[in-house]
């Protein structure tokens, strides 16, 4: 899958509750490898995408703030359109 | 202006963003990213995708050129020295076969002195 | 001492580039229909640019990377496209007027056919841009375009009443029709702040390696050299409200300014204007299809540089070659370049939101511009006057059609 076809998706639950939408993809850097590790969610990553909200020293060049992390393991399948996840997944 | 960082969230750090050779020449963009893995516990991006059809699902304008282009080039993550403001490679263009648009639109004004 | 000469050069290189067509046609056509009640107007538009011009000048000098090169980053494809597409068709609008503009003053001066020259006009533009270093392209365009000054002289010579040009810098109920009244605000905003000046500005900075101790310089040379620059906007709305606006005279040809320096300044006069606006516009097109090259480029990742041998940046180089040539081949339809130039300004203007926000966001980045991003007086200004965008914006079409391009 792309990485394209994967943002913005609908991030649900098992029993089908709707939790947000797939902001962004965070990855960690292993040697050669770019792991993909957690999705992330909620209204503060969009507008951090516009610029509004971030304050120097809270984020780098390649990372957001810490909010609205879902850790990889917590996703269970892919369904049209949406990413689903673990019952009891918070944000 | 900033180090490799080990965390990186692919949509802001990584897509769209400027792709640099060791050379220090553009080299493109980052137009799309393969994933691998998804399904399993260590799901990591495999490939970079630049140019041509590597815009089909970038919304309706991306599908429009698509069709327009050629096929996209595949550029594995392994060759990626470093992640900042750019996306900086370890090899040159031509290694890589980017910049292909370059050679072709060059092809066209080569026989103009003094290019 | 070389610091200030550096500064120096750089003031009168922007003197000379701050006129283009779209200056020309609107504030000769503002100050003959509404004498010098719209001053204040060229006076907002003025510190409009600088403020912009500043974040842009140092968004390059900070991030290393000029404002339209971050625009898909911050903003995302989509949103980073409709940009571009925008950009580009004014660009080849605006640039289409500005090689229109060279015809008619080259026509002006050597009573040679139109149409030919419009081909003279796009092959010396061609020829000068391929094969000089970029540097004398500014010099040369810069420097002549002074010759405008004679604008100034010409407007002080005229005599106005010196107590109603004052009152003329302070918003007032208009005299006339209130709905061209307003058409003129947007025009004469639209005129001022030109998205293609702004995007070149930050490429160009970027290619002469500015840094951060570079950015008091950038601050002053803005500053001084776009309110120099004004006063030539002013002395046009004075030669008009003094020369033709008394006779009933409705500029419709572009080589009416010069005919109001001849009316005071003689032959002499004339010939220094003409020149002027030859050297001025000149410049204002190579700058729009550089700006339109570098758009492209940065969005699609490719090579780029006005510096860079056209070998090492082909596509690039093909792009401004394209532009100036899909530009004369719409001066070519012999549409009237003082509607193309009309046009040029009020669809520029519809899409100063999409061009500008950009900046805004940008030069408010911590990510990109550390602790260098905005000040609050900065956003203040950044902010108010992208408000003002917004109105002129939603209002320049309905405006255009209602009163029917400014006559009323």
């Amino acid at each position: 899958m792309r990485l394209s076809e994967l943002l913005h998706r609908e991030l649900r639950t098992e029993s089908g509750r709707t939790i947000g939408h797939v902001h962004d993809v965070r990855a960690e850097q292993r040697g050669d490898r770019l792991v993909i590790t957690g999705v992330i969610v909620g209204r503060h990553a969009l507008l951090e995408h516009f610029g509004i909200g971030l304050a120097p020293g809270q984020s780098g060049p390649t990372r957001r703030t810490s909010v609205g992390v879902v850790p990889w393991s917590a996703v269970v399948r892919f369904a049209p359109s949406a990413v689903v996840v673990r019952d009891g997944t918070e944000v | 202006m900033n180090v490799t960082a080990t965390e990186i969230d692919l949509g802001l750090g990584v897509l769209d963003h400027q792709l640099v050779d060791r050379e220090g020449r553009n080299c493109g963009n980052v137009d799309d990213l393969e994933l691998v893995g998804l399904d399993a516990d260590e799901p990591e991006v495999a490939e970079i995708l630049c140019g041509g059809n590597a815009w089909r699902s970038r919304g309706f304008f991306g599908r429009l050129a698509a069709a327009l282009s050629g096929n996209a080039t595949h550029v594995p993550w392994s060759e990626v020295a470093e992640v900042s403001s750019v996306v900086r490679l370890k090899r040159t263009e031509p290694e890589l076969r980017l910049g292909r648009g370059d050679d072709r639109a060059a092809k066209l004004i080569d026989w103009i002195p003094g290019s | 001492m070389k610091q200030f000469l550096q500064i120096a050069l750089g003031i009168l290189s922007a003197i000379g580039g701050f006129v283009d067509i779209g200056d020309l046609v609107f504030n000769t056509q503002a100050g003959a229909t509404f004498g010098f009640e719209l001053m204040w107007v060229v006076v907002i538009g003025v510190v409009g640019i600088i403020v912009y011009s500043e974040m842009c000048g140092r968004v390059a000098a900070i991030s290393k990377r000029p404002v339209f090169d971050l625009v898909r980053e911050r903003v995302g494809f989509s949103a980073g496209l409709g940009t571009l597409i925008a950009s580009e068709i004014v660009n080849l609008l605006t640039c289409a007027a500005e090689v229109g503009g060279i015809a008619i003053a080259l026509q002006l001066l050597s009573g040679l056919p139109y149409r030919y020259l419009i081909v003279l006009a796009v092959v010396g533009l061609l020829v000068l841009s391929w094969t000089l270093p970029f540097v004398w392209i500014e010099r040369l365009f810069g420097y002549v375009g002074l010759c405008l000054l004679v604008l100034v002289v010409a407007a002080i010579k005229t005599h106005p009443s010196w107590g109603h040009v004052a009152h003329g810098f302070v918003p007032s109920v208009p005299s006339g029709n209130r709905l061209v009244y307003f058409y003129f605000v947007v025009g004469l905003l639209g005129a001022a702040l030109t998205p293609y000046e702004v995007y070149f500005y930050s490429s160009g900075a970027v290619e002469d390696r500015w840094s951060a101790k570079d950015l008091r310089m950038n601050k002053v040379t803005a500053i001084i050299g776009y309110s120099l620059g004004a006063l030539l906007s002013f002395a046009l709305m004075v030669i008009a409200a003094q020369i033709f606006l008394p006779k009933g005279i409705d500029p419709q040809f572009l080589g009416t300014p010069a005919l109001g320096v001849e009316a005071v300044l003689g032959r002499i006069g004339l010939i220094l204007a003409i020149v002027g606006i030859l050297f001025a516009v000149g410049g204002a097109a190579i700058e729009t299809s550089f700006s339109g090259a570098y758009n492209l480029a940065q969005f699609f990742g490719w090579q780029w540089g006005k510096k860079e041998r056209p070998s090492k940046a082909p596509r690039f180089a093909l792009s401004w070659i394209a532009i100036f040539i899909l530009a004369a081949l719409i001066v070519m339809t012999g549409y009237d370049p003082v509607k193309i130039t009309e046009y040029s300004v009020i669809f520029s203007v519809v899409a100063l939101p999409l061009t500008f926000l950009p900046i805004l966001l940008v030069a408010n980045d911590p990510v990109y511009m550390g602790r260098y991003r905005n000040s609050r007086l900065s956003n203040v200004l950044g902010i108010a006057y992208f408000v003002l965008i917004l109105a002129i914006a939603a209002s320049a079409i309905p405006l255009m059609i209602l009163t029917n391009g400014g006559k009323g």
